[in-house]
Formats: structure tokens, C-alpha cells, sequence
């Protein structure tokens, strides 16, 4: 939250921008925001060449009652140890494909129940190797020119994410570590830890999950992995809330495919029984 | 066995084995039978059964057959009987083949004048026909014949002979040539044409022909959203179609029509004509001149008022003297919801008699129901006829599969006697359809008429023919009749109808559709790749490094090609025209180029003199009626411009700095002022990035 201030007299109204930084989009989250903007598609995976030239458009609407004045900005990302996607201006990403992106328009004002098309290119260099890059386009809202406006206003942000494969796909990735930690902001209630590392230049998400079997050998409880990716040379964190006693002697299993030819399973036995809270 | 019933038989059998090979295909069966009550007409009795059905045959084309065979009186009795092949694709050519029945249209170029009549030729026999992208032959030869019956019609031969060549072609565009010869024997005859077309715009035809024996008929339609005008003049001698069954007289005259659309539905209208025809044969109209002018008037009122007046003078002239029609009517209606009244006020003059005449006409439409009901009154102000009241009603009815209707006359008609009105009089007619399940259809209706008056110059032209003789001047007439069909389809088809545009559509002539994209700069331009060019919608072809862009096997026809907005690259503006249409031709290449523009853009940052970033300052450009507001670090940006000069305004009273930087393509027209809307600005120019 932050309260601008005027500026020798230039503009005479207060403002109070509380910036909602709600990124709506990165995986399959819900296509429209309270506030009412919509964008669709909010992924985009595509397989190109380099040296080409590879352009489509984004739908961008506006459900509100009012018209609204929408910013583009064209982004990196990363999912954070929380599993939440993180967009930052820059980044020194070898995958990032930021500088290939630009999106057109990208000032708009859009009127109650319109919808106008973002165009974007990529240009693809030359000379890049083999693998998956990935890039944002964010959409923020914005004051209304010449708008007074007055009290609170909301400001929303959609994110389509795209991911530009380059080459042949082969994923490539390895089970790291299984563990159980206690949540950050309460110690008393724990979660298990299932690290995953993207040793490869392609992204992946892995299908498979955390299996809690008792040491009798029956099933307790199954999760599934969340859908996300794994990013090129990175290490992701996957959370499992645990919601339910975990006895002790139990075995907690995870299985993970990568899409290679392979599924790799491992096993972690708490020393200890893990309580919900 | 007659031939047709094994023509008929052959073709069952054909139809049954493509159906056995899984074919698409679909036909249609039924029965037909018609009763009528009228001594002089032969056809008072026939019945029979109709099968068609058209097949797709891969890598050949549509066969269609269609058999009808009846019995009357007479014994058995063709009814339409031919078997086609179509859309058979032979380089770049369609070709059609066609052996029985087939009705040809003598005219290679379409003739744009309704008021000029001809006749058509219905031969038995062979026709073959083949279309190309500019041309268009047909060559035919058979025996002609004449169709006798109200609803079953039968073919009887006429003993004439016919063969003939039909050629058509587009020399430039907008304009066509066509040329027919056609060899008639018994009576022998040869006649020839050569026929011009031009179409200079979409409103505009002109159309002109001349022949031997020596006839010439020229004219020209302008017809527009507001006006239409259409004038002739025909010169034809008796020979100039020796149709037998025809009427064939010797025929010259002029003809002028206008219709005016003032404003909403007002409309006015008028048309005079001035013939001369000679029939060598006809003792009464041996040589009869006409003269007939029309004019009238149409609109509506507030309320829902319709009205229209109309008004025909008609002049005959013959040898035996002179006679003059004349016809003045007046109606007006309105409607209220599902009710409607209308008023019709009529005025009949002719040589001996004067009819005046009033009718009330109350029609209600319900969702499945309407009723019609109507009075006239009729007087007769001159001959011995008097004051008569004929009444006339219908009904429709509609019930899911089943629709009803009747209608009925009562009372004295009084009829002119004139050219202008043969008068059937108590026709009264009920009738049902039914769409029974799976295919299955009924029709049944029955009707009885009397004419009570008849035209003696009409009735002197019987004379000459059978056909006269045998349709327009029955009287005391009951008949019934009744069709049972059956529709069937197998291999997917899912109608007779539907086949033609399916054979079509799956054996197309194909083109080529290629052009170059450039892009226009300030002082010229260069080829644009990775442009996407979009053909229908549904293909999209990107230019390549030279500009140029290809769409192969394209079906013939008109198709819409169009710069794809959401694949065209950022650096171009969506281009303001959406669409173009373009005509493929079998076998032929079309150019088609787009120009698009670049997209360009700048942007800047509005500081203090302190060099402090302003956040939330509106910047206006100039032209474009564009404003967008600093960011967080006095960022601003306009983006998809054209290339050009524009001036942007900072609001606010302080001084600031404000410093811009191009976006623009090198090459690319860009120049950029800026200035506050108070005080002066403080402009620092950035090299381009």
C-alpha cells in the first residue's frame, strides 16, 4: 500500500492506491478477477524455431461496470519456495524470453463488457539453445486519466504466461528430498516437503504424488502433485498440508513422472507421528 | 415390357447396387395419383410411381435418376425420365451428361428482361454440358415433346426434332458473348444467334441479340437499392424459335419500366409497352397491336396503413377494330396485432362493359391457425349482369406434421371481357400434408372450379394447339389427388438436396490465390515477411522472406482473403480494411497484394527540473486523442501509431522535463514535440534504441 502524494500542485486530489497485486494467471487459476478483468489464454506453450517469428493474440476483457485502463508489461517469473509464482521486472535468467516478447497494444482503455485483442510477437534469435523459455505478459489495471478519484481504488494485474520450447523435448529431473517442516507461521502444524530439481533445459510438470501408507501396509492418504512447473535448472519445492494424524512407523511414499521413460518413487518414515496441529 | 418401366427397372437396380457399395447417396419414392372429371381431357385418370435418387460416385461425380411412369386412359405414360451425370471433373472443366428428359434454355447468356418471353426446349434425348472458368458450351439433340396435365405431368411427343449448340464466354470483364444454332426438323428450320452481354457495374446490364431469320432484341436494366429501370426493344420474327406447341407469331415493340423507392417502403412505378404481333395462323388476331401503359403508387402510414393504387390502359387493336382495357385498382390495409382488414376498390372498362367493384378482405394469423374471409361486391354498369356478392374464405391449419387447408368461392362473379381477365370462378379447394415418421409423407387434396366466361380471342387461339386447348380452358373441373413419398438416404447423405452441394463441394475445380505483401513506409515501401495472409477464415499462409504468400488448391468461386489480425506480428497496424474478395477460376492463378502499414510508438519520462520521476501525470498526444498516465518512475509509453508527426501535452503547471525516446523501425517517419499545457518544456531528444 503506498499514498501518493501531490506534487506542487499538480494534481489537487488524494489519492489512495492500495495495488492488489492479484496474479490472477500463471497456472489454471480462474479466467476473471473480482474486479473483472479476463484474459484468455492464460498459458501459452508453444514449440518454435529459432531465427523465426512467431505472433497470436491474447483476449483481454473487461466484466466491470466501468471502463478501465489496462497497462501491459512484459515480465519474468519464478515459482517461489511456497509454490506461488513471483514476476519480477528483470532477471538474469539463462530461459528467460522477456527481451523476444513485445505485446501491442499496451496502454488501452477498455469500456464495460469489451473485449480487445493483445497482439504479440516473438522473435526468435538465431542462435539460442535447445530448451524451454519462459516469459510473462501482465496486464494491470490503471486510473482513468482525468478520473477523480477519491478513497480506495483497486488495482488488479492478469498474467498469461508463456512457454517457448525450443528443439526436441526430453525432460530430465530427479527426486531430491522428502521431508516434513513446520508451517512458517505456525510451528505448531506441519506440512511435507517433497523437493524436486529440473536438471535439464526443458520444463516439466510432474504427475504422480505423496502416498501416506501405515505400517501395516495400507494406504492412508493420497495427494496429488499440484500443477506447476518446474522450470529449467531449478529446484521446486511441492507442499502437502497434512490434514490428517500421521501414525507413527508410517511410510510416506512419493512417485513422479516426468514424462521421460522412467517413474521415480521415493520414501521418507518420520520418526515420529506428525499431527495435524 | 415398355422401355420406360425398364429404364426405370435398370435404374432401381443401379441405385440399389451403389447403395450396396456403401455410397452416399439419397432418393426419394412415390406414388401419385390424380382423378379429375373433365370429358374433353384425356388425363382425367392417372396414377403411377416416381423414384429419384441421386448418388455420390467417387472420382466420377453426382448420378442423379429420376423415373416416372403412369398409366391413363391412353395406357402407360412417361412422366420425367432422365438419368445425369454431373460435376464429373475433366482438367479444368465441369462437365454434365445428361440422357433422357432435359429442358433447355435457349438463351447461352442470361437474357435480364422478364417482360420478353420465349420458349424453352424440352427435348428427350442427349445433352452434354461443359463449364469452365470463362466458357461455357452445351451441345443437345432429341425429340421434342409437350408436358399435358395440371399436377401429373405426361409427356407426349411432338413430333419435332431439335439439335442444337449453346456457347457462352467471358471475353473481359463484365462482358460476355454467347452464340446459339439450333436445326429443328419437321418443319425444318434453322435458326441462329449471337448474343452480348455487358455488365459494367454490379447495377448496370446491358444485353443485346440478333439472329436469323432476321430478329434482334436489345435492352438494358439500371437497377439499384433505389430505383430500378429497365427498357427493351424486340423485333422476332415467326421463325425465330420454330417451337412447335409455341405460339410463334411475329412479334416487334418497344418496352420501358421505372420503379422509384422514395423514402422507407414509398415506392412508384410505371411501364409502357407498344407491340405489334402477327399470327400467320389465328384468323381473329392475325395481326394485333397492343399499346399498354401501367402506372401505380405503394407506401404506408403511420399505424400500420399500407396503400397502393394502381392503373393499366391497355389498347388492343386488330382487324376486326379496336378495343380498350382499362383497369384502376385501390387498396389499402391495416393491421392490428393478429388481424389485418383490407380494402380493395377496382374499376374493369372495356369496350362494352363497365365493372365497379368493393372488397373487404379480414385475414387473422394466429401461431397455427389462419382464417380468411372476403366480400365483394361487384356492379356492372353497362350489358345486363347487374349487382352480384361473391364470397371466398380459406383456412390453414398447422399441427406438429399435419397441415390443413381449404378454400372456397360462392356467388356471381362477374368476369371482363378482356385479355386482361379469364376468371375462374367457385374454385374451391381442401387439401392436408402430413409428415409422417421415418421419411414417410402424405398429400391429399381435392379442388373443383367452373369458368364461367371465357375470352373469345383467348378461345380462338385453342385452335392452334393442344396445349391452349388443354390447360387454360377447362371448365366444370373436379379433380383429387394424392402423392404418398418416401425419403431415403444411405452412406450419410442426408438429403436429395444436400448431395448437390456435397458433390460439389468435394470434387471442386481448383485455383491458386497468390500475392505479396508490402509495407508502406512515409516516402515508399518493401516486402513484409511473416505476414499472415487468411483465405475464408480457416487457412492462413505467412509471407515468406520476398513478401509472397500461396494458397493452392483453392475451389473455384468467390472466397475472402484477409490480413490475420491475431498472427500479425506487433510491428504492423491491424489494417483498417478487413477484407477482400477475390473469384478463383478453375486452373488460374490470382494476384492478390496488401499493403500494411507500420506500427510505431514511443515513450518517455516526465521528471522534475530536480530530476524526480512524477507519478500520475496524464500525457495527451496529438493527433490520436490518446492519453495514458506516468507510472511509478514517470514512465508514459504510446504505442501503435502511425508513422508520422505528433505533438504529446503533459498536464500540470510545473516545470518539468520531459524526455522521449522513438521506438520506431529505422527508416520509419516518427517526430515527436512535446510541450506542458501551461508552461514551456524542457525537451531532451534520445537517440533511437
Amino acid at each position: 500500500m503506498e499514498v501518493s502524494s501531490n506534487f506542487n500542485g499538480m494534481q489537487r486530489h488524494t489519492q489512495l492506491h492500495t495495488y492488489c497485486a492479484i496474479a490472477i494467471a500463471i497456472l489454471a487459476w480462474p479466467a476473471y478477477a473480482q474486479t473483472g478483468l479476463g484474459l484468455s489464454p492464460l498459458r501459452v506453450e508453444t514449440a518454435i524455431e529459432a531465427g523465426t517469428t512467431v505472433s497470436n493474440a491474447l483476449v483481454l476483457s473487461n466484466v466491470a461496470d466501468r471502463t478501465t485502463s489496462i497497462r501491459a508489461e512484459v515480465l519474468d517469473f519464478y515459482v517461489d519456495s511456497e509454490q506461488e509464482p513471483q514476476f519480477v521486472a528483470s532477471s538474469q535468467d539463462a530461459y528467460s524470453c522477456r527481451t523476444w516478447l513485445r505485446v501491442s497494444p499496451t496502454d488501452v482503455e477498455i469500456a464495460p463488457g469489451q473485449r480487445v485483442l493483445v497482439r504479440y510477437t516473438f522473435r526468435i534469435p538465431e542462435e539460442i539453445a535447445a530448451g524451454t523459455y519462459y516469459c510473462a505478459a501482465a496486464f494491470s489495471t490503471a486510473p482513468i486519466p482525468d478520473e477523480k478519484v477519491s478513497g480506495l481504488s483497486v488495482n488488479v494485474r492478469a498474467i498469461t504466461s508463456f512457454y517457448m520450447t525450443v528443439g526436441r523435448t526430453r525432460p530430465e529431473g530427479t527426486l531430491r528430498r522428502l521431508y516434513v517442516e513446520a508451517l512458517p507461521n505456525d510451528s505448531t502444524r506441519s506440512r511435507i516437503v517433497c523437493e524436486v530439481e529440473n536438471t535439464g533445459s526443458y520444463v516439466w510438470r510432474p504427475i504422480g504424488g505423496l502416498s501416506i501408507v501405515s505400517a501395516e501396509g495400507e494406504v492412508l492418504h493420497e495427494i496429488p502433485f499440484r500443477s506447476m512447473p518446474v522450470l529449467p535448472g531449478r529446484k521446486q519445492r511441492f507442499l502437502f498440508p497434512v490434514t490428517e494424524e500421521i501414525p507413527q512407523g508410517a511410510d510416506l511414499r512419493v512417485r513422479m513422472d516426468i514424462g521421460g521413460g522412467e517413474t521415480q518413487e521415493g520414501h521418507f518414515v518420520p520418526a515420529a507421528s506428525i499431527l495435524p496441529r | 415390357m415398355s422401355r420406360p418401366l425398364l429404364f426405370c427397372l435398370v435404374s432401381l437396380a443401379l441405385a440399389l447396387r451403389l447403395a450396396a457399395e456403401d455410397l452416399r447417396g439419397a432418393g426419394t419414392i412415390s406414388f401419385e395419383s390424380f382423378h379429375s372429371r373433365t370429358p374433353e381431357y384425356t388425363g382425367d385418370r392417372s396414377e403411377g410411381v416416381a423414384l429419384n435418387f441421386r448418388t455420390l460416385v467417387p472420382r466420377l461425380g453426382l448420378l442423379t435418376t429420376n423415373i416416372e411412369v403412369f398409366s391413363n386412359r391412353a395406357g402407360w405414360r412417361p412422366g420425367l425420365n432422365y438419368a445425369s451425370l454431373d460435376d464429373v471433373r475433366i482438367g479444368a472443366h465441369r462437365w454434365k451428361f445428361t440422357v433422357g428428359n432435359a429442358q433447355v434454355d435457349p438463351f447461352p447468356v442470361q437474357q435480364p428482361f422478364p417482360n420478353v418471353p420465349y420458349p424453352r426446349l424440352n427435348i428427350n434425348g442427349l445433352r452434354v454440358e461443359v463449364s469452365g472458368e470463362k466458357s461455357y458450351y452445351s451441345a443437345f439433340a432429341g425429340q421434342q415433346y409437350f408436358l399435358q396435365g395440371t399436377r401429373i405431368s405426361l409427356r407426349y411427343p411432338t413430333g419435332q426434332s431439335v439439335a442444337g449448340i449453346l456457347y457462352r464466354r467471358r471475353v473481359a470483364q463484365g462482358i460476355e458473348v454467347g452464340i446459339r444454332a439450333l436445326h429443328f426438323g419437321r418443319p425444318s428450320a434453322n435458326t441462329a444467334a449471337i448474343e452480348f452481354a455487358w455488365r459494367p457495374r454490379d447495377s448496370l446490364r446491358v444485353f443485346a441479340e440478333a439472329g436469323a431469320p432476321a430478329s434482334v432484341l436489345i435492352g438494358a436494366t439500371w437497377e439499384t437499392r433505389r430505383a430500378l429501370f429497365r427498357s427493351t426493344y424486340v423485333r422476332q420474327n415467326a421463325a425465330y424459335l420454330p417451337v412447335v406447341g409455341y405460339l410463334n407469331g411475329a412479334r416487334r415493340g418497344p418496352f420501358a419500366e421505372a420503379r422509384l423507392n422514395l423514402f422507407r417502403d414509398a415506392q412508384v412505378f410505371g411501364s409502357a409497352s407498344n407491340t405489334e404481333t402477327v399470327f400467320s395462323m389465328v384468323k381473329p388476331l392475325q395481326r394485333y397491336a397492343a399499346t399498354s401503359l401501367t402506372a401505380g403508387a405503394s407506401g404506408s402510414l403511420p399505424g400500420s396503413i399500407a396503400l397502393s393504387a394502381q392503373f393499366t390502359h391497355v389498347e388492343l387493336r386488330t382487324l376486326s377494330g379496336s378495343q380498350t382495357n382499362q383497369i384502376a385498382a385501390f387498396r389499402a390495409a391495416r393491421q392490428f396485432r393478429v388481424y389485418t382488414l383490407r380494402a380493395e376498390l377496382r374499376q374493369i372498362a372495356t369496350l362494352d362493359t363497365r365493372q365497379r367493384s368493393v372488397e373487404l378482405e379480414h385475414y387473422v394469423r394466429l401461431r397455427r391457425l389462419s382464417l380468411l374471409g372476403a366480400t365483394r361486391l361487384q356492379r356492372e354498369s353497362t350489358g345486363v349482369r347487374g349487382t352480384t356478392l361473391v364470397y371466398r374464405g380459406g383456412l390453414q391449419l398447422t399441427l406438429a406434421r399435419l397441415s390443413l387447408y381449404a378454400s372456397g368461392e360462392a356467388g356471381r362473379d362477374l368476369a371482363a371481357r378482356s385479355l386482361l381477365t379469364t376468371t375462374l370462378t367457385q374454385n374451391t379447394a381442401a387439401g392436408a400434408e402430413w409428415r409422417i415418421v421415418n421419411g414417410w409423407g402424405l398429400a391429399v387434396d381435392a379442388w373443383s372450379a367452373r369458368l364461367l366466361n371465357t375470352n373469345r380471342d383467348l378461345l380462338a387461339l385453342s385452335t392452334v394447339n393442344p396445349i391452349f386447348a388443354a390447360g387454360a380452358f377447362e371448365r366444370n373441373q373436379w379433380s383429387a389427388y394424392l402423392r404418398l413419398t418416401h425419403d431415403f438416404a444411405w452412406g450419410g447423405a442426408t438429403s436429395v438436396g444436400d448431395l448437390g452441394q456435397y458433390s460439389r463441394a468435394s470434387t471442386p475445380l481448383v485455383g491458386v490465390i497468390a500475392g505479396q505483401v508490402h509495407v508502406a513506409y512515409g516516402d515508399g515501401s518493401s516486402i513484409a515477411a511473416d505476414i499472415p495472409v487468411s483465405l475464408d477464415g480457416d487457412r492462413i499462409a505467412m509471407t515468406n522472406a520476398a513478401g509472397g504468400y500461396e494458397f493452392s488448391n483453392v475451389p473455384e468461386g468467390r472466397h475472402t482473403l484477409m490480413i490475420d489480425e491475431r498472427q500479425l506480428p506487433v510491428d504492423y497496424l491491424v489494417p483498417t480494411v478487413p477484407a477482400t474478395s477475390v473469384v478463383v477460376a478453375p486452373g488460374r492463378r490470382v494476384r492478390e497484394d496488401f499493403v500494411v502499414q507500420p506500427s510505431v510508438g514511443f515513450g518517455g519520462q516526465v521528471d522534475t527540473d530536480a530530476g524526480m520521476p512524477l507519478e500520475g501525470i496524464v500525457v495527451r498526444l496529438h493527433p490520436g486523442n490518446r492519453r495514458t498516465v506516468t507510472d511509478r518512475e514517470g514512465r508514459f509509453r504510446f504505442d501503435g501509431l502511425r508513422e508520422g508527426d505528433y505533438e504529446i501535452d503533459v498536464d500540470g503547471e510545473a516545470r518539468v522535463a520531459v524526455r522521449v525516446a522513438h521506438l520506431a523501425e529505422p527508416g520509419v517517419v516518427l517526430r515527436v514535440k512535446a510541450r506542458t499545457t501551461e508552461k514551456p518544456t524542457r525537451l531532451i531528444e534520445l537517440p533511437a534504441n
